[in-house]
């Protein structure tokens, strides 16, 4: 379950050899099962006539007797095999026959195993997590994972996640510009590091641990003192900034190994810095450890950990003009916090997200995902592209329409114009012209394009518009060009 | 071993995040009984 796989005690071809032995089948006729498309040891498993009688077996003792199978000789190690197979039920010699070859992987995630856990078990997911993080295979219980949550796993628990708010003209007037302080909001994934008792927890949204996912920022952590949190927001990272498609690479990998790392880099922007229970009082002493002193000891020469610091401004007049001129790539906008409420856990911190402006292009519908039901808009997406000689080349994707008239306009546009079919997506007549916001655009090498647009919104469809009147890509190339994007 | 063999033919074809879970969690309260003998033998 934890994605550890075993070795091997067989060649596939031996226990190939074993079935069609016990079945009394010719070889060429198990080469023509897989050759219409079926498993190599699913079709071992089902050739070998039904068990005689059954019996239960118990996963642990065929654990061990796995380990004990590879050191004994193969006449033996292939009776041993028959054995299982004369009892074994279908379903479990497929999974026996698996193990057998090394190759058993169930389809779990480590989160839906935490998660699992969590329900069986009543204990909160971080706890979870943390044990599972520890767990050895050789050597922990069940019973290990349902002992009462200590007092050392509470301490490596992440605070609450803060929710941003959204800015709007209200805020201007409720609030005064000098009780609040800003700094970039990154378009990244938000995280809590905790070091305590000598270990470090990366944690994402609702106590997801992060186990394994970012081991450059663990290693630099965990030389520091314990006892202590700090929060930010991981982003990709190229040459020339923060880059979103670079980060969405990364978490798409199932382990981070060092190739990993070198491909798709990433920085830590770090916001806060708490102290996990220490005296107030002490905090100012000389040589403890405190935000200044964190990034001072943060010897860090790859830089990877980059200090997200506040910028100053009397007015919001002069913020705004700050958001705009200096705006920083790969950011969502300006975050506002009231650093009065900063670390006191008993008052809810306000967080307003003071997005960055939109730009638009006018782009042309080419794909639609169409809902399961025609009232389903859930699963619905809309791909838009450009025209680059005589190709067209998506660049964005949405999930949702501003307009319902125009929601209903494509669907009743797909039914007569669509092209392919490709599932529940369909490749339609580019001919629909849409005015699309988005505020960030990323290289994607992947992508035929060449480029991406984040946080893309649908404004709305220019009907008199015609495909000729539409952007193509080397107006979005353009763009790059521009700073502020 | 029937118990893990059921769950994994059940992971195989679930795809609901929601049912995948308490699939998994029915599971770990079915084999609890035999708890004692859970873990792998060193």
């Amino acid at each position: 379950m934890m994605g550890v796989k075993l070795k091997s005690v067989v060649k596939k071809e031996e226990l190939k050899l074993l079935a069609c032995n016990l079945a009394g089948i010719n070889l060429w006729m198990f080469d023509e099962c897989l050759s219409h498309g079926n498993n190599y040891l699913d079709t071992v498993s089902l050739i070998i006539p039904s068990p005689k009688n059954n019996a239960s077996i118990s996963l642990s003792n065929v654990f061990l007797h796995l380990e004990s199978m590879k050191k004994i000789n193969v006449e033996d190690r292939q009776k041993a095999i028959l054995d299982y197979w004369l009892i074994l039920r279908s379903e479990e010699r497929i999974v026996f026959n698996q193990l057998l070859c090394g190759v058993f992987k169930l389809k779990i995630s480590f989160d839906e195993l935490v998660e699992a856990f969590a329900v069986w078990t009543g204990i909160e997911k971080g706890v979870i997590g943390i044990r599972l993080s520890k767990w050895i295979p050789t050597k922990s219980t069940l019973r290990e994972l349902r002992i009462p949550v200590l007092e050392s796993e509470k301490k490596a628990l992440p605070e609450a996640f803060i929710d941003y708010k959204d800015w709007s003209v209200d805020v201007k007037s409720n609030y005064v510009p000098t009780n609040f302080k800003a700094r970039w909001a990154m378009d990244g994934l938000e995280i809590q590091v905790v070091k305590v008792n000598d270990e470090v927890y990366v944690w994402g949204l609702n106590q997801k641990l992060l186990f394994n996912r970012f081991p450059e920022i663990e290693g630099i952590i965990l030389s520091l003192p314990d006892n202590f949190i700090i929060s930010g927001t991981m982003v990709g990272w190229n040459k020339e900034g923060a880059d979103k498609v670079i980060l969405q690479q990364r978490e798409s990998k199932r382990q981070v190994t060092t190739k990993v790392m070198t491909d798709f880099p990433i920085r830590f922007f770090v916001s806060e810095f708490l102290h996990i229970n220490v005296d107030a009082s002490d905090i100012e002493k000389p040589g403890k450890l405190n935000r200044d002193l964190f990034f001072k000891l943060l010897d860090d020469p790859s830089s990877l950990c980059i200090q997200n610091d506040t910028i100053d401004f009397n007015s919001w007049d002069q913020l705004d003009n700050y958001q705009n001129i200096n705006r920083l790539k790969g950011s969502l906008g300006l975050e506002l916090f009231s650093p009065n409420n900063l670390g006191d856990s008993l008052i809810q911190p306000i967080r307003f997200l003071k997005r960055n402006d939109s730009h638009t292009l006018l782009l042309i519908l080419l794909y639609v995902k169409l809902g399961v039901y025609s009232s389903d808009r859930g699963g619905e997406e809309y791909t838009f592209g450009v025209k680059h000689n005589a190709a067209w080349l998506p660049i964005t994707r949405v999930s949702e329409l501003l307009l319902e008239e125009d929601r209903l306009f494509i669907h009743e546009f797909v039914k007569q114009n669509t092209i392919e079919k490709f599932g529940p997506v369909r490749n339609i007549i580019p001919a629909l012209v849409f005015e699309v916001s988005f505020t960030s655009i990323f290289r994607n090498e992947r992508k035929k394009a060449g480029v991406e647009l984040m946080n893309a919104t649908v404004n709305c469809r220019h009907q008199h518009l015609s495909i000729e009147d539409a952007h193509q890509l080397k107006d979005v190339m353009n763009l790059f060009s521009e700073p502020r994007v | 071993m029937k118990n893990f063999a059921n769950l994994y033919l059940a992971l195989e074809q679930e795809s609901r995040a929601k049912r995948r879970v308490d699939t998994v969690a029915n599971y770990f309260g079915a084999v609890s009984e035999t708890e004692g003998q859970w873990s792998v033998p060193s």
